[in-house]
């Protein structure tokens, strides 16, 4: 509340000021056009600014703008989003002036963030700060945001966990970093953080999964819609993220949305119709008769049955089609207008959304409602207020590990082909090789598993420049959000089913709500000062942040039939976490332009406290100093930067860690407490990670080929680790801070036109990214551990030891083991390198777009197979039993290399020529599209199990790369009709 | 005006910037909580929370002795330690039996509560309930320390354990330290109980009626008090791999004996009932309570009872009949037997922490070890004929009645006490003496002595057992 309270008196104040700046001297009247210097066309909303004054206007649809200045020479500069600036010197005695701006296709002059208030030109950036336009992550449809940048960046890693519809996914960039630790980058939309919370929906409690990180859950970034965002950064390392100190030690995603621009209303619509379908089949065993009668007797099934299921279905079922075989259609409905006057635009967009899941009864449902407001108050005060409200229904159905053999991929591992579930009469048949009588198709049809998630994220951005004279300018920059959601999630298995009586308690429903508010709150001065090649920027601020979970699991067991509420069971249990929050940091950093833009010199510092620290009052500071020196024409180069950075981030002790806390113990209806077993460092603090970046950025060849090459060198220090005390002390387990992990590692992007003729153009792009990480060290007390969430060293397992990579999996070698060596290192589940390659062609009015993402030398450990072979289902059986008998020998042949490439995105448009779009609509239509596309179309890959993306734990830093049944992966088609009027 | 802007805006940060940072555990109680007593249902909790601990220890206790002393065996399938850790030639370290009955969060927990009720405000509690429960906390600290060194015997144990978590581990001290530690905690507590006024500032559970106020606590703390006296008085008796026969601490029988008379014994039992007066653990299933971990159903149980606890029994000694029976033979590794365990009928059936019974024999050792044959063997006797239902022995000569108060400790306090293979170390009957009176031996292995130090203590004192340094002052 207090938050609004201030924007209030902001406003009200910036109101008044406005009214008393007023005219000043004698003025004259300048009018112009602004167009693109290739085509010819009219640029709109492009921003004109009177150099050394607060005087600017933008430019009309058709390009055209009026602005009063001074009497006497004036000097326009003048910018738009997608086109290198412009500066225009006009004359005194000079009326009109036409500007023409040449089109900014490598993205070469975006502003990058510096901080909170500041942003420097790429031109001159430090760091290798990637930066992808919202046009390159809408070509090809993608349901959730993080599979839209998916292979677009280099060194920024992001991996599915399942094939389940409506996200799920993990961004990871420049290695492993933590290990108890959080594993999320930060998210930052439009200047504030919001939540990424991973929301699990309680599933564990049917399937017995053994913990909510097996739920297949979904990452909440999954809310936004991709088709409102105008540009995203991500800064990858430190010596970038700085500023946003203890939450930015896994990177940070810098999203702005799109912003109105001024104007009659513009309208978009596109609408998608497509659908999903299985990418891959794991395949699965085919019987003959006699090896049907051999299985069926060896399991204690009759033969007669058997010799039935021949009769009447052929012997073979496919169960991958019956369950994976959802074509349903899906579609996407996405409109936006813009416009508004010079004082105040607006953009406004609606999103409907449906995508199929390829199992049968799963899907995502999402709508999202976005106005953006921009008001200037005079011409010191502009205010930005922008809202979204989101609503998302997920239906993920059952996958991953299960213990109760309920999930489909474990229920075909445990059941021959020659089996038929499907219904015969209206019933489904009971399975005889389960003795819980699982039938996925019952399962299907009878369980529902409603994900429901409805959110509202708002912000304001107040910018009000204090005093600005030629020379100088001081802006002061409140920023202040809401980012809310409550996630409503009911898992309900009725005791009809099959398999729900098992635990003697028929029927459960899992009931969880979770809900979370954020609401940080920003506070910056930026002064800028300018004079004779020299340009200095200093700022300063202070950050709040608040942040309070709730997550309460009621779980019912031994219903009434038909009866899903909780209060209509026999066994009620309930689980109840709730965390809060809360962070202060107070920021300063100095940036120096000099030598005419040249050479760029800037210094920050941050200094934090939180609530999850063990001393809530202690600053942490986090440094950061960076350089970078360009020459202009230099050789056969247009532009060369060379760039170094140094920066420090951190990773906050998780909400807990630091408490030693008490359990309740009740003695015959007396409640008692006893003492837990966890005792935290009394200087329990951040991790700390520290990186060093050096670079180079060039473009040659008339700008049409961009070179960036980035080394750098991250040490993580203070790890939060566990180790294990003298039980004497009363506690066994000490959490502290120590041990150091190093990332190194080389990224690089090269983009260029190859060919570029009239009508045809060709654009090219390749990322390439290695990352070799190394644990240094551990503390005194932490022996070499396997770390938490990861099933066993006879499987595969992560292990942390000094000297090795951190993602590392250990397994079992019969050979070693004989000489006395139980555990070595089999593979790692971070590739070796990761390669994106993306090519655009345009022919007139036509574009092709592809995307391949390429990621080498990984490996994952497939437990779905072993399931498999351990029935004698699998597809090769005898294959299966090779592995089998070798696992027995304590070998670890589940542990399987999983490179891949896979081709990420195909488009192919056709924008209809404007002189047909004009005589058939006349003026009222500006542009139509059609495009057609798909989505992890062909995967090239040796591993056998569903796909080489996986992670049964979810989101988390280690032991990623365990395969346990889970949701296939599908791949996607769709046609697109864009229109814009 | 600007400025007024900005400094208003500036404000409105500063001020959350100067709001108290600290912020509670949401989940859990914290530590915190309980250091600093604001009131008495914290009070209660603490001390309800001792019990619990002490209600798992006192069976699991019980459970390995009576296997270590080869009465019981434990024959679970899928748990084949029972038998080779216990009945076999060494325990390891590492497991589940080598660290249990080391029971230091209760004493960690108890230092929480004694350092906040001592700081505790006069209008929380008064000086009376603040001494009565210093005095229950003592005393239950002291138990907790007393299942570590009965079951560790000359292995020793750290002491002073009221330091930071975090911080270097605390010395090992030897047994004889750890004793006089446990005894001089049990008189301080004493003194908290005789202060401590008419009533403990908290319920005690039903088990504890008798014993449920400062005056009637004191007299469990004090039957306790006799039976660390007495390992203190037969400290030197009989060293590992030595004989029986080494000095006697009389000294500390004169404390046994005076202990014993401010305790609840009653040498002139008549009855069952008479017995078996003192406190005892109860049981529940109610969501989150425990169940008797000693419940055996004859016809589901992996408990036994050696068949040589019958064979060995006196003609018509009632407690065989009432405490075992026959049921189906089951073995494992080699160990087997078709007699079990009915003194916990039901999963709810109390545990008997402190018996009149066992304070009587406990002063039969004392009057024993000061050469009081005579009274001694009078006071077996009693036991004898209330609880066997058996007519007096008649039995003269040191060994002959030691070994007549060892007979009926073994039967009177079968399946309820660890002490029968506390009592044959202290006696010298586990050094393989020829045969050793009392004790079946079922194998090949010579009865354990100790459980070994855990080995997460021993790792975090530089990792070898036999390189453990011991601070001894005690002789």
């Amino acid at each position: 509340m207090r938050t609004y309270n201030v924007l209030a008196w902001v406003a009200l104040f910036g109101c008044v000021t406005a009214s008393t700046v007023a005219a000043q001297g004698a003025q004259r009247q300048i009018r112009g056009t602004v167009d693109d210097a290739e085509s010819g066309q009219a640029i709109a909303s492009a921003q004109i600014q009177v150099r050394g004054t607060t005087v600017g206007t933008l430019t009309d649809a058709e390009g055209r703008f009026t602005i009063r200045v001074a009497e006497g020479p004036v000097t326009l500069d003048v910018r738009r989003i997608g086109y290198k600036p412009a500066t225009v010197s006009v004359a005194a005695d000079q009326q009109e002036v036409a500007v023409h701006l040449t089109a900014d296709v490598l993205r070469l002059n975006t502003e990058i963030i510096t901080g909170q208030a500041t942003s420097i030109s790429r031109l001159n950036a430090a760091n290798d700060v990637a930066s992808v336009g919202g046009e390159e992550l809408t070509r090809a449809h993608a349901s959730t945001l993080d599979n839209a940048l998916q292979g677009k960046v280099a060194g920024v890693e992001i991996t599915s966990n399942s094939g389940a519809p409506g996200g799920g996914m993990q961004i990871r960039m420049r290695g492993v970093t933590s290990i108890y630790g959080s594993s999320e980058p930060l998210y930052v939309v439009d200047g504030l953080p919001v939540s990424n919370t991973t929301t699990a929906s309680g599933l564990n409690m049917i399937t017995q999964g053994g913990g909510d990180n097996q739920d297949n859950s979904v990452n909440r970034i999954a809310d936004l819609n991709p088709n409102d965002i105008a540009s995203i950064e991500v800064l990858k390392g430190p010596s970038a993220a700085a500023i946003y100190g203890s939450t930015a030690a896994n990177g940070v995603v810098v999203i702005t949305t799109k912003k109105g621009q001024s104007g009659a209303p513009r309208f978009s619509f596109s609408q998608r119709f497509g659908t999903h379908v299985q990418a891959h089949k794991l395949g699965l065993r085919r019987f003959n008769l006699a090896d049907a009668m051999d299985y069926a007797t060896e399991v204690g099934v009759s033969t007669d049955s058997v010799q039935a299921w021949f009769d009447r279905t052929g012997g073979f079922n496919d169960f991958e089609k019956q369950v994976y075989g959802d074509k349903s259609l899906s579609w996407s409905s996405n409109l936006s207008v813009s416009g508004g006057s010079d004082n105040t635009q607006y953009f406004m967009s609606g999103l409907a959304m449906h995508d199929n899941g390829i199992q049968y009864g799963t899907g995502y449902d999402k709508q999202s409602l976005r106005a953006n407001l921009t008001q200037h108050v005079g011409d010191r005060l502009q205010i930005q207020v922008n809202t979204n409200l989101i609503h998302a229904l997920t239906k993920r159905g059952i996958s991953n590990n299960d213990n109760t053999n309920v999930s489909p991929y474990v229920v075909f591992a445990a059941t021959p082909t020659f089996f038929d579930f499907r219904p015969v009469n209206g019933v489904y048949p009971e399975n005889p090789f389960l003795s819980n009588s699982s039938n996925p198709l019952q399962t299907i049809a009878l369980m529902t598993t409603p994900e429901d998630n409805f959110r509202f994220m708002g912000s304001v951005n107040a910018q009000y420049t204090v005093f600005t004279t030629d020379a100088q300018n001081l802006k002061a920059t409140l920023d202040a959000g809401v980012d809310h959601y409550g996630f409503k999630s009911n898992m309900y298995a009725p005791p009809s089913l099959y398999w729900e009586p098992a635990d003697g308690f028929p029927g459960t429903t899992v009931d969880r709500n979770t809900v979370e508010t954020r609401a940080p709150l920003a506070f910056t001065l930026a002064h800028t000062y300018t004079t004779g090649g020299i340009e200095a920027t200093t700022s300063a601020g202070v950050r709040r942040g608040f942040d309070s979970f709730n997550d309460v699991t009621i779980t019912t067991t031994d219903l009434l039939a038909g009866q899903q509420n909780v209060d209509r069971g026999v066994n009620v249990g309930a689980r109840q976490n709730r965390t809060q929050v809360r962070s202060l940091a107070w920021y300063a950093s100095e940036q120096l332009l000099l030598l005419d833009q040249r050479l760029l010199l800037s210094a920050g510092i941050l200094g934090q406290r939180s609530t999850n620290n063990a001393d809530v009052n202690k600053l942490f500071y986090y440094p950061k100093v960076a350089a970078s020196y360009r020459w202009t024409d230099l050789g056969p180069m247009n532009e060369f930067k060379l760039r170094a950075a140094y920066g420090e981030t951190g990773n906050e002790p998780l909400y807990g860690n630091k408490f030693g806390s008490f359990t309740g113990s009740p003695y015959t209806g007396q409640n008692g407490v006893q003492l837990g077993t966890t005792v935290a460092d009394p200087d329990l603090h951040p991790e700390r990670e520290k990186e060093i970046e050096l670079g180079l950025d060039a473009a040659m060849l008339d700008s049409r080929l961009a070179l960036s090459a980035t080394y750098y060198q991250k040490n993580n220090t203070d790890l939060l680790l566990q180790a294990r005390l003298a039980p004497s002390m009363g506690f066994t387990t000490r959490i502290l801070n120590g041990g150091e992990i190093r990332n190194r590692g080389v990224e690089a992007s090269l983009t260029g036109f190859p060919v570029q003729m009239g009508d045809f153009s060709w654009m090219s792009r390749v990322t390439f990214a290695k990352n070799v990480g190394k644990v240094l060290s551990l503390p005194d007390g932490v022996t070499p551990f396997a770390p938490p969430g990861s099933f066993s060293k006879r499987f595969g397992q992560g292990f942390i030891e000094v000297g090795k990579s951190p993602s590392q999996i250990t397994g079992e070698d019969s050979v070693a083991r004989a000489n006395g060596i139980d555990r070595v290192t089999l593979g790692d589940y971070e590739p070796d390198f990761s390669i994106g390659f993306s090519n655009e062609f345009n022919v007139g009015p036509v574009r092709l777009y592809g995307l391949v993402d390429w990621r080498k030398g990984q490996s994952i450990v497939n437990l779905t197979q072993l399931l498999y072979d351990g029935a004698g289902l699998a597809a090769d059986p005898e294959a299966g039993d090779a592995r089998l008998t070798s696992y027995l020998h304590h070998n670890s042949p589940y542990v399987q290399p999983a490179s891949f490439a896979k081709l990420r995105e195909v488009t192919v448009s056709y924008t209809l020529p404007t002189s047909l779009i004009s005589s058939a609509f006349g003026d009222k239509v500006s542009a139509v599209r059609l495009e057609a596309s798909g989505r992890n179309l062909y995967t090239w890959t040796k591993y056998e199990g569903l796909d080489p993306e996986v992670s049964n734990f979810g989101n988390q830093n280690i032991n990623r790369g365990q395969d346990v049944a889970p949701y296939p992966p599908s791949r996607s088609f769709f046609f697109t009709l864009g229109v814009d009027f | 005006m600007r400025t007024r802007i900005i400094a208003f805006a500036l404000g409105v940060v500063f001020l959350a910037a100067c709001e108290d940072p600290s912020r509670p555990d949401l989940n859990n109680p914290s530590v915190s909580d309980y250091s600093n007593i604001t009131s008495v249902s914290q009070v209660a909790a603490l001390a309800t929370g001792m019990l619990v601990y002490d209600r798992a220890s006192h069976t699991s206790e019980i459970l390995r002795a009576e296997i270590m002393g080869r009465d019981a065996y434990n024959l679970p399938v899928a748990e084949p330690r029972w038998v080779s850790d216990l009945l076999g030639p060494s325990i390891d370290p590492g497991g589940f039996n080598g660290t249990s009955n080391w029971p230091y969060q209760p004493i960690r927990q108890a230092n929480i509560g004694i350092h906040g009720v001592e700081a505790a405000d006069a209008s929380v509690l008064t000086d009376e309930q603040k001494n009565a429960t210093l005095g229950f906390l003592r005393t239950l600290k002291a138990m907790a320390y007393l299942h570590v060194i009965e079951t560790r015997d000359t292995a020793g144990a750290p002491v002073n354990v009221d330091i930071e978590p975090t911080g270097p581990v605390a010395p090992l001290n030897c047994e004889g330290d750890v004793l006089a530690y446990i005894a001089a905690l049990l008189d301080s507590a004493n003194t908290n109980l005789q202060a401590g006024g008419a009533a403990f500032p908290f319920a005690l559970p039903a088990g504890f009626a008798g014993f449920d106020d400062p005056a009637g606590f004191a007299t469990f703390n004090r039957g306790l008090a006799a039976k660390v006296y007495v390992y203190l008085g037969f400290l030197n008796y009989a060293p590992p791999g030595g004989s029986a026969g080494g000095p006697i601490n009389t000294d500390a029988l004169n404390k046994a004996l005076a202990a014993l008379d401010a305790s609840f014994i009653n040498e002139d039992a008549s009855t069952l009932e008479d017995l078996n007066v003192g406190p005892a653990h109860d049981y529940s299933t109610a969501s989150g309570d425990a169940t008797n971990g000693l419940f055996a159903d004859p016809a589901a149980t992996d408990f036994r009872t050696n068949p040589r606890v019958v064979d060995e029994a006196d003609a018509g000694d009632d407690r065989v009949a009432r405490k075992v029976v026959k049921t189906d033979e089951l073995s494992l590794s080699g160990v087997g037997s078709d007699w079990t365990f009915t003194l916990y009928p039901t999963p709810t059936t109390p545990v008997r922490i402190l018996t009149n019974k066992e304070l009587i024999l406990i002063k039969a050792e004392a009057l024993w070890g000061q050469g009081d044959y005579p009274g001694a063997l009078a006071l077996a006797n009693t036991v004898r004929t209330v609880d066997g239902g058996l007519s007096a022995a008649s039995v003269s000569g040191a060994e002959n009645v030691l070994n007549q108060i060892l007979y009926e400790k073994r039967y009177s306090l079968l399946w309820e006490s660890p002490s029968r293979w506390i009592d044959a170390r202290m006696f010298g009957k586990l050094n393989g003496s020829e045969p050793p009176v009392g004790i079946g031996m079922e194998n090949d292995n010579a009865p354990l002595w100790n459980i070994p130090l855990p080995q997460p203590e021993v790792d975090a004192r530089g990792g070898d057992p036999n390189a453990l340094e011991k601070t001894c002052s005690v002789g």
